[in-house]
């Protein structure tokens, strides 16, 4: 803690002497246990600050610590995104990296340069790296080009338009195809005959989503293949009605291949056309599950109302994922306002089937709520009362979003002293944000059960409840440490200058083996407590 | 100058002078040791700087 207020001090004055010990500091950082996070950032912006040289401290900083979730996260953070050709090196060498933190920030910053110098960013990508870096970060490279979004379109295609390699082909045209854009048209014609499979099969995929008919056959090939059925669906979906007669075809057809036929079920769907219904309706009573289940899923995407009843029936498939998928179905086109209250009454029924399995009462049982409104408290609090303990936390968790109807009955339970409803219900009031919960919650500080009063601490602090500030106080001296722990963490998010004095002098009567967690909980309330205290005598000052 | 008292002039945005700062230690007290760091932040003598410098390189975690 003191160290990196050393730190942060002298990086506020920028004194080169600092730079050295600081980086020393920072590699020794993680052996240090008493830091956190924040901690570790401060030391890195200081031995920045401190350095002749910010853009390049960083760099070299990141190029250290790039496999270092931490240090590698943070500066990644800090790097300024102005179209640097050094910053979009250090971060594509950063999407390499061990740590997943690292490769999603430098992801998600590569995509920001993406939107504001796209040229740069695909001249680093493509001009100045060679095929195999391409191939070994294609997935990576797709993800940063996709959501960079539309603006780097242009450059897309100029490269692949004049000598990109295969590899990079393979990389642009997905990217171009996520994206979307009909600035594309003209490279995929060019490329629909490619040797290379997957950039062949992407730029068919293009024209077709640009309703190019010229291409059904070559599309229809590709079903079956392990594409992605979203990428194929919305091929299919660009030629319209001419294709749905060829795809029910396909799926009646003796020789087609199992995964071609669901490949085609899950297209089907897509279409949302009424031909497509029928056909689907038929693929619910294939004897492959897998095929139910796709065909189930289809339905759902229809939105068409004579899909309902027979999803219905199949909430009584004998295989437990068929009957999942049927629960999400039916969500999907009551959500859509068909049969909204039909769909309902089968998805309470499924919930508060004590013969079902508990996935599937635990799918209908986080839908619902978004389904109905206050009319389902009764049903939810059935299942409550069960205390199945394998659904209760949905359950619970669903008696909240039904609303105030919802949340009052929580507070209900939470009081009513029987367990382990009781105990159950206050744990969830404990997350929710809700004003008709702040006292039952607050009233948990003098509960009996030890567990209870922590989560009541727990619960001040994240709501910043602070008409609870002299209860927290008073739960200072609780026998249990777990709660005090939390009662002190607590109070570092709400306590007063008061509280400020009151913790500095718990330090002198720290005792038993919890003593050094204790005394760093202390530590940073107090610290807390004097940032914000501090700020708001600076506010007073300046407005005086 | 005892901690209560430091953080009593910290609050009220008095700053120490330099010879002060020198004179108090809180070796059991990271608090102690963040409002000494925070007065010398603001103070513009090269001293500052240098007991800084110490206080970032010392091992011991409680100290620096």
């Amino acid at each position: 803690m003191s160290p990196s207020s050393a730190a942060h001090a002298l990086g506020v004055l920028r004194e080169p002497r600092a730079h050295e010990p600081l980086l020393d500091l920072l590699a020794s950082s993680h052996e240090r246990a008493y830091y956190q996070q924040i901690e570790i950032g401060v030391v890195a912006d200081g031995v920045v600050y401190t350095g002749a040289d910010p853009i390049a401290t960083l760099l070299s900083l990141l190029h250290t610590y790039t496999d270092d979730s931490v240090i590698g996260g943070h500066v990644i953070n800090q790097l300024p995104l102005h179209g640097d050709n050094q910053v979009i090196d250090g971060l594509l060498e950063a999407i390499g990296s061990e740590s997943d933190h690292s490769t999603e920030s430098a992801t998600r910053r590569l995509a920001e340069v993406g939107r504001s110098a796209p040229e740069a960013l695909v001249s680093r990508i493509f001009a100045h790296h060679s095929p195999e870096w391409l191939d070994d970060l294609e997935h990576s490279l797709k993800e940063v080009l996709r959501t960079a979004g539309p603006n780097v379109v242009p450059s897309l295609i100029a490269t692949a338009q004049s000598s990109a390699s295969e590899s990079a082909l393979r990389v642009i045209l997905p990217a171009l195809y996520a994206i979307g854009n009909v600035r594309a048209v003209p490279l995929y014609e060019r490329l629909r005959t490619h040797r290379d499979r997957l950039v062949r099969a992407y730029a068919i995929f293009g024209l077709a989503a640009a309703g190019d008919h010229r291409v059904l056959d070559d599309l229809l090939q590709e079903a079956g293949q392990g594409w992605n059925e979203y990428e194929l669906g919305r091929a299919c979906a660009g030629l319209g009605s001419a294709i749905l007669p060829r795809l029910i075809r396909l799926l009646e057809s003796s020789t087609a291949s199992e995964q071609q036929r669901e490949d085609v079920v899950s297209v089907l769907g897509m279409l949302r056309d009424p031909d497509a219904v029928p056909p689907l309706i038929a693929a619910l009573s294939t004897e492959t599950s897998s095929m139910r289940r796709r065909a189930v899923r289809a339905l759902g995407e229809t939105r068409d109302p004579r899909a309902v009843s027979p999803l219905i029936r199949c909430l009584k498939d004998d295989q437990e994922h068929v009957r999942q998928w049927g629960v999400v179905a039916l969500y999907d086109l009551a959500r859509h306002q068909v049969a909204k209250d039909e769909v309902v009454n089968a998805l309470v029924e499924v919930m508060t089937n004590t013969q079902e399995t508990p996935h599937v009462r635990e799918q209908a049982a986080l839908l619902l709520p978004s389904l109905g409104g206050e009319d389902l408290v009764p049903a939810f609090q059935e299942v409550f009362e069960d205390q199945d303990p394998n659904i209760s936390v949905i359950i619970s968790g669903g008696l909240e979003r039904l609303g105030p109807r919802g949340v009052a009955a929580l507070v209900q339970y939470a009081q009513s002293g029987q367990e382990p409803l009781q105990t159950s219900a206050f744990e969830r009031l404990c997350f929710v944000r809700d004003p008709v919960a702040e006292q039952a919650v607050i009233d948990g500080l003098d509960a009996a059960s030890p567990s209870r009063r922590k989560h009541a601490a727990m619960a001040i602090g994240r709501w910043h409840l602070e008409q609870a500030r002299e209860q927290l106080m008073a739960a200072l001296d609780d026998p249990d440490e777990a709660v005090q722990l939390e009662v002190i963490r607590s109070l570092g998010i709400i306590g007063d200058e008061r509280s400020l004095f009151r913790l500095m002098a718990l330090r002198g009567e720290q005792r038993g083996p919890t003593t050094e967690t204790k005394a760093h909980a202390v530590n940073r309330a107090v610290i807390a407590i004097y940032r914000r205290v501090s700020s708001s005598h600076s506010d007073a000052d300046s407005g005086a | 100058m005892d901690i209560e008292t430091l953080l009593h002039t910290c609050l009220a945005h008095q700053k120490l002078s330099m010879d002060t700062l020198r004179s108090l230690t809180f070796p059991d007290d990271p608090f102690g040791r963040y409002l000494i760091n925070q007065q010398l932040e603001q103070i513009h003598d090269p001293r500052a700087i240098d007991l800084l410098l110490v206080r970032l390189t010392d091992d011991d975690p409680g100290v620096a």
